[in-house]
């Protein structure tokens, strides 16, 4: 489907069943909307072949040295039985409860599913109406290595909206002090881990939503609209969405949509629009210069920050024997941050900052931000005897109190300093490529 | 003891708690207690990892235990040669999971579940035995490891954390230092 949304149009016709979904200052809708198609994501390309040898080998035939990646990242392992989330596609789908739980209150019962939700694991619940333009192209689902099928998709764009008026995403935050070590086996447990945090987090609240007697439609829209229309954050530069106390470092995966009457939320503004024309972090040290320096530019009818997800993808293979996933992008924005007061003053302080005068505290913050964060951090960190101070390729115990007979050898990084490899010297060779 | 000018806690005033907390699920299959307790476990990797001292290991386990969101994470010695260990993990539990069969009252337990899944395959890809498998009493194993004492009803209490709901078992030959 098809659909012309901006904001004059929205005015002009206020009485439209859809009017133009508003999803704050960091994306605006300014002309023809074609739904994505999922077909063109990057998964689905790669599994066809479409992005080389070497890419869909490293998707489909690699299986990671680490034991933790072998546990949390299903297209790694050798035996798919020991990730969960494999197991978790593979499993029978319960069916709608026909006794339906009354709801006289939506309010209510949004904070009931807002409860639910956080008891389950999720760290932030994102509620906003469906929309057509939200939808996959074709009526297709999407969900990263499962099947999914429902009994609704011969209906237009317009009839699923009616007949399911919520989307909902549920984030779950990836670990803060792990994520540090991002170019490494530590970042990667702190990124595919909490994959498995969430994709149990989006069953329960599947399999719950259907035992109150609603239709649950998974990975029928896409998720980072959800997210920017329900309020969950802001669209950055890094293509990420940016939300008020985890900054970028968020699991969205996919939504759901549900006819479960409830109350939706409304975008937000965390100041992302300001900092983001400012900072440039993520694109700095982006490995492969794939986040653009220059401003938004519209992409199918859409206003925002486009990042070249191409040659984000391909460094993947040149970089499996160490790490999967690079996480620079995120672990640089200023957002990511521990959740301490101390943030939440710098965002309150930005976001009740008037919007003319925010480019002035910006550039207070962002100073601030490199003088005490620096311009990547490369904290040396250590969790269950990885040590991200060890040079890459090399083993060595650096485990206090262990007496082992280990049969590697190597040397430690001296000093408080993280190894992360590979660093800015590839950007040419994935520039030249892609 | 909670503070007056809190209020009420949110369940309190949530039309929809006692469902969540007390009604099974119409069909099984929404649950995820019965979706991970169903998963086959994958094989054991025929190359074993290079470990640290059962010490130090005893440690890794229960900070991954930790990480994962377990409350509580106990290593007892069991009678067996063939899965010398129990890693029990427990979870805080405000009420009984045994008594309160709704999605939301077996949640301790999933969330143990979890824990339990991801720690179990952990040791499996390190080439170690683990399984959640083999029946034990889990109680008696969580009093072994001196994570708290059993109340007349049977509720495991830890000194530290109040009840806590053991959901799980891994059985493991992977060397550890058993606690208690």
């Amino acid at each position: 489907m098809a659909v012309t949304l901006d904001r004059e149009t929205d005015r002009q016709a206020p009485e439209s069943e859809f009017p133009t979904p508003y999803l704050g200052r960091t994306v605006r809708i300014v002309g023809q909307v074609e739904n994505v198609d999922t077909n063109q994501m990057p998964h689905p390309k790669n599994s066809r072949g479409e992005l080389g040898t070497a890419l869909y080998n490293w998707y489909n035939n690699t299986v990671s040295k680490d034991p933790i990646q072998r546990v949390s990242s299903h297209n790694h392992t050798a035996d798919k039985r020991n990730v969960l989330n494999a197991m978790l596609s593979r499993a029978e789908k319960g069916k709608t409860n026909a006794r339906r739980v009354p709801v006289d209150d939506p309010a209510a019962m949004t904070r009931h599913i807002k409860k639910v939700a956080q008891l389950f694991g999720a760290d932030i619940v994102g509620i906003a109406h469906s929309h057509p333009a939200f939808l996959y192209k074709g009526n297709r689902r999407y969900v990263e290595n499962l099947e999914v099928g429902d009994a609704h998709q011969d209906e237009t764009p317009e009839e699923l909206c009616r007949k399911f008026p919520y989307a909902l995403v549920f984030p779950v935050a990836w670990d803060y002090e792990t994520m540090q070590a991002h170019r490494h086996s530590i970042g990667d447990a702190s990124y595919h881990l909490s994959t498995q945090k969430i994709h149990a987090v989006i069953a329960s609240m599947v399999g719950y939503i259907q035992e109150l007697g609603y239709t649950v439609i998974r990975g029928a829209c896409n998720p980072q609209a959800v997210a920017l229309a329900s309020g969950v954050g802001e669209l950055g530069r890094n293509g990420m969405i940016i939300t008020k106390k985890y900054g970028a470092r968020i699991h969205l995966q996919d939504a759901i949509m549900t006819d479960l009457p409830l109350v939706p939320g409304e975008p937000i503004d965390i100041g992302v629009e300001d900092f983001c024309k400012v900072c440039r972090k993520c694109a700095v040290t982006c490995p492969t210069n794939s986040i653009s320096f220059e401003g938004k530019e519209v992409y199918n009818g859409v206003e925002k920050y486009k990042i070249k997800w191409l040659t984000c993808y391909k460094l993947r293979p040149y970089t499996h024997e160490h790490w999967i996933s690079c996480l620079t992008c995120v672990a640089v924005c200023p957002y990511t941050k521990p959740t301490t007061w101390w943030r939440d003053l710098a965002v309150n302080t930005l976001s009740h900052t008037p919007i003319p005068l925010r480019p002035l505290v910006v550039r207070a913050l962002k100073a601030i931000d490199d003088k005490f964060w620096g311009v990547i951090p490369q904290r040396r960190v250590r969790w269950l005897g990885y040590d991200s101070g060890i040079k890459p390729g090399e083993k060595v115990c650096t485990v206090a109190g262990c007496t082992a007979d280990h049969s590697t050898h190597g040397q430690a990084e001296v000093g408080n300093i993280g190894y992360y490899y590979p660093l800015k010297e590839n950007t040419n060779r994935f520039v030249k490529r892609a | 003891m909670r503070l007056p000018w809190l209020g009420k806690p949110a369940q309190e005033e949530d039309p929809y708690w006692d469902f969540f907390l007390n009604t099974a699920p119409d069909d099984v299959r929404n649950s995820l207690v019965t979706t991970i307790r169903n998963a086959p476990e994958g094989a054991i990797n025929p190359v074993k990892e290079d470990i640290h001292t059962p010490e130090v290991m005893a440690r890794h386990v229960k900070e991954l235990g930790a990480y994962l969101g377990a409350d509580l994470v106990g290593i007892a010695r069991t009678e067996r040669e063939d899965y010398p260990f129990a890693v029990l993990i427990a979870m805080r539990a405000a009420w009984d999971p045994r008594a309160s069969p709704g999605i939301g009252g077996q949640l301790p337990l999933q969330k143990g579940l979890f824990v339990s899944f991801v720690m179990s395959a952990w040791f499996r890809e390190m080439g170690y035995k683990g399984t959640v498998k083999e029946p034990v009493d889990n109680d008696a194993l969580a009093v072994r490891a001196g994570m708290g004492t059993l109340d007349g009803d049977g509720r495991l209490v830890s000194p530290r954390l109040g009840p806590v709901y053991v959901s799980d078992a891994i059985l493991t030959d992977l060397p550890l230092e058993a606690d208690g």
